[in-house]
C-alpha cells in the first residue's frame, strides 16, 4: 500500500521536503561545501567541517546545541562545490584536527578552549585527516598529489610534524582506522579498497570493491566488516580477514560519504541524484538488508550517525544539516 | 459519467459499420517521445534514481477486426538519460535503455474536426537497464518485469491519403519482478522483495500509414 501511495503522491507533487529535523548553522547561508562529517563519542558532538564559513561545527545531538570554532578560511560566496576551506575532521588524543583546502593547512583544535592551538602546511591538497591513535599519527588524504601524508603528533606537541608520504596512485579516496587492528582502509578512485599498516605503513592489500566510482567507507572492528558505498549507488560488505565481498546491494545513488551505528549495525548512505538517505541493516554474517528510505535534500552527499539512534545528513545548498530520527529495528 | 467513455467507443463502433468497406486492413506507425519517469523500480529505489527519462522509439502494426477496432504488437526501444555522468565519454557509456513489448488494441475514435483521435490500451513486458561510468569502470543494472496497462491517445491529423501525424501521449505501467547488479567482480540476480508500481509517461509524435 505505501507503494501506491508514494506513487500516487510522486506522480502528483513531483518533489518532496527532506524528511527529519533542519539544524540550521550560523553563517550557512549562502551554502556550506560540507564534505567530511562525524561523530566524536568523547565530546558527545556531531562535527561538521563548515567549508566557506570558517568555521568547524560542534552539534549536540540531542539538543542541538551548536558551538562554532573559527579561524579557517572563509568566503562570502558559495560556489556549489566542497573545495573551500575546512572540509574534513576528526577527534582524537584530546584534540581535534581540521584539513583547511584553501590554506592546504592541518590545524590541531583544543577542545576544551575551542581554539586552534597548532599547525603544519600540507604537502598537496587534503581530502580526509584520521587520527592514529597507535602511532599517535595523523594521516591525510592528498588526492591532488596522489597521496598519503602522514603526520606525527607527539604527547604534548601542538604542531604536527610532516614525517612520510605514501604514494597512491589514482587515489586516495575516503579514509578510516581500525585503531584495534592497526589498519588504514582507503580507495583508488575506481573498482578497488586499500589496505595499510599503520605501524610499517606497507600495503597489505587490495581489494575489489564493487564500485565502478568508489566513495565512502567505514567499518565494524568489532565484527570485521569493511563498508564501501559507490557513486553509482552499489553498497558493499567486505570481509576484513581477507577482502571478499559478503554482502552487496543497489538502492539509490549518488552516495559518498557514509555513517555506521556500529549500536543500531545499521548503515546510512545518502545521496544528492535521488535525493535520498537509505538506511540499510547489517547481520551478524555481513548480509545488507533495506530497512527504510527517507528523502534527502537535492545536493546531499553526506551523512553519519550519533550512535543515538539519529542519521545526520548535509544539506550543502542551504548550509544547514537534518537529523533524522531512525526507528528501523 | 463512467459509462461515457464505453459509450463513446460502443458508438464509434456501431457508426464504423458505414464505412466499412473503404477502411484499410492494416496501420502501422512509427513514434518518437520523451518519457517521465514514475513510481519506484523497487522498495527504496525510484525510478528517476538512475535515468532522468528516455527517448523512447516505438513500431507498431495492427490489423483491423472491425472497421474502428485494430489489434497488433508494438515494440518501444528507449535510450536512458543517466542521472550522473562527470565526462561526454562517461554520459555516452553511461547511457540506458528500456525496451518493452506489448500487444495492444486500438481503437478509432469518432473525429473532432479535422483530428482524428485514437486509443489504445494493451500489455506486455518491459525489460530496463541503466548504467554508470566512470572513466573505464562500468556498473549496471538490470531490471524486468510485466507491465498489465499500456495506453496511449493520439490526436492524428491526415495529410494525405493513407498517412496520418498526430501527437501521442501515453503511459505504460509496470512493476520489476528481478533485478541483476552488475559490478566489476561479478554480478548477482536478485527476484525483487517488493513489487513496486512504476510508469513511463510518454509525449511525443507518431507517423502512420494505413492500406
Amino acid at each position: 500500500m505505501r507503494s501506491f501511495f508514494t506513487f500516487a503522491v510522486v506522480a502528483i507533487v513531483g518533489c518532496r521536503e527532506p524528511d527529519g529535523e533542519r539544524v540550521a548553522l550560523p553563517g550557512g547561508s549562502p551554502g556550506i561545501g560540507f564534505d567530511d562529517l562525524r561523530y566524536s563519542a568523547a565530546l558527545d558532538r556531531v562535527l561538521a567541517p563548515g567549508g566557506r564559513s570558517g568555521n568547524l561545527y560542534l552539534i549536540a545531538p540531542d539538543s542541538l546545541e551548536i558551538e562554532s570554532i573559527g579561524g579557517f578560511s572563509t568566503e562570502e560566496a558559495y560556489d556549489g562545490g566542497h573545495d573551500f576551506g575546512a572540509t574534513s575532521v576528526d577527534e582524537g588524543g584530546g584534540r581535534l584536527y581540521v584539513t583547511d583546502r584553501t590554506t592546504r593547512t592541518l590545524f590541531v583544535v583544543d577542545p576544551a578552549s575551542r581554539a586552534i592551538v597548532g599547525q603544519a602546511p600540507l604537502a598537496a591538497g587534503p581530502d580526509y585527516v584520521r587520527w592514529v591513535e597507535k602511532t599517535r599519527e595523523l594521516w591525510v588524504t592528498e588526492p591532488s598529489g596522489d597521496q598519503l601524508e602522514i603526520f606525527a603528533l607527539p604527547e604534548g606537541a601542538v604542531d604536527p610534524v610532516s614525517v612520510a608520504v605514501i604514494p597512491v596512485d589514482n587515489g586516495p579516496e575516503s579514509l578510516v582506522i581500525d585503531q584495534r587492528a592497526g589498519r588504514a582502509y582507503t580507495h583508488r578512485w575506481q573498482e578497488s579498497s586499500l589496505v595499510f599498516d599503520v605501524v610499517s605503513r606497507a600495503l597489505l592489500a587490495e581489494w575489489p570493491n564493487g564500485c565502478a566510482a568508489s566513495r565512502g567507507l567505514a567499518i565494524d572492528a568489532e565484527r570485521g566488516f569493511f563498508f564501501v558505498d559507490c557513486s553509482e549507488g552499489t553498497v558493499s560488505v567486505l570481509d576484513t580477514r581477507d577482502g571478499h565481498v559478503l554482502s552487496t546491494e543497489a538502492r539509490g545513488s549518488g552516495f559518498d560519504v557514509l555513517g555506521y551505528d556500529e549500536a543500531l549495525q545499521h548503515l546510512y548512505v545518502a545521496g544528492g541524484a535521488c535525493g535520498c538517505l537509505v538506511v540499510f541493516g547489517v547481520s551478524a554474517q555481513g548480509a545488507l538488508s533495506f530497512l527504510e528510505r527517507f528523502d534527502a535534500p537535492a545536493s546531499t552527499h553526506c551523512a553519519t550517525a550519533d550512535q543515538q539512534g539519529h542519521a545526520w545528513v548535509c544539506d550543502p545548498d542551504e548550509g544547514q544539516l537534518w537529523r533524522v530520527n531512525d526507528d528501523a529495528p | 459519467m463512467r459509462r461515457e467513455p464505453i459509450a463513446w467507443i460502443a458508438a464509434a463502433l456501431a457508426l464504423s459499420s458505414e464505412a466499412r468497406g473503404h477502411e484499410p486492413q492494416l496501420d502501422a506507425g512509427a513514434a518518437i517521445a520523451w518519457a517521465f519517469p514514475v513510481g519506484a523500480a523497487e522498495e527504496g529505489t525510484e525510478l528517476s534514481d538512475a535515468t532522468v527519462g528516455l527517448v523512447p522509439i516505438t513500431i507498431d502494426l495492427e490489423g483491423r477486426v472491425a472497421p474502428r477496432v485494430g489489434i497488433g504488437l508494438l515494440v518501444r526501444y528507449g535510450v536512458g538519460i543517466p542521472t550522473m555522468c562527470g565526462s561526454a565519454g562517461e554520459c555516452t557509456a553511461s547511457l540506458g535503455s528500456d525496451v518493452l513489448l506489448a500487444a495492444r488494441a486500438r481503437f478509432v475514435l469518432p473525429d473532432l474536426g479535422p483530428i482524428s483521435p485514437r486509443a489504445g490500451v494493451g500489455l506486455g513486458w518491459e525489460w530496463l537497464a541503466t548504467r554508470f561510468a566512470d572513466e573505464d569502470a562500468r556498473a549496471s543494472r538490470l531490471r524486468h518485469g510485466p507491465v498489465p496497462l499500456v495506453a496511449d491517445v493520439e490526436l492524428a491529423l491526415t495529410p494525405a491519403q493513407g498517412w496520418t501525424v498526430g501527437l501521442v501521449g501515453g503511459a505504460a505501467l509496470g512493476v520489476f519482478v528481478d533485478r541483476q547488479v552488475d559490478t566489476a567482480y561479478g554480478s548477482a540476480s536478485v527476484p525483487a522483495a517488493d513489487l513496486a508500481p512504476h510508469a513511463f509517461i510518454d509525449i511525443g509524435v507518431r507517423v502512420g500509414a494505413a492500406w
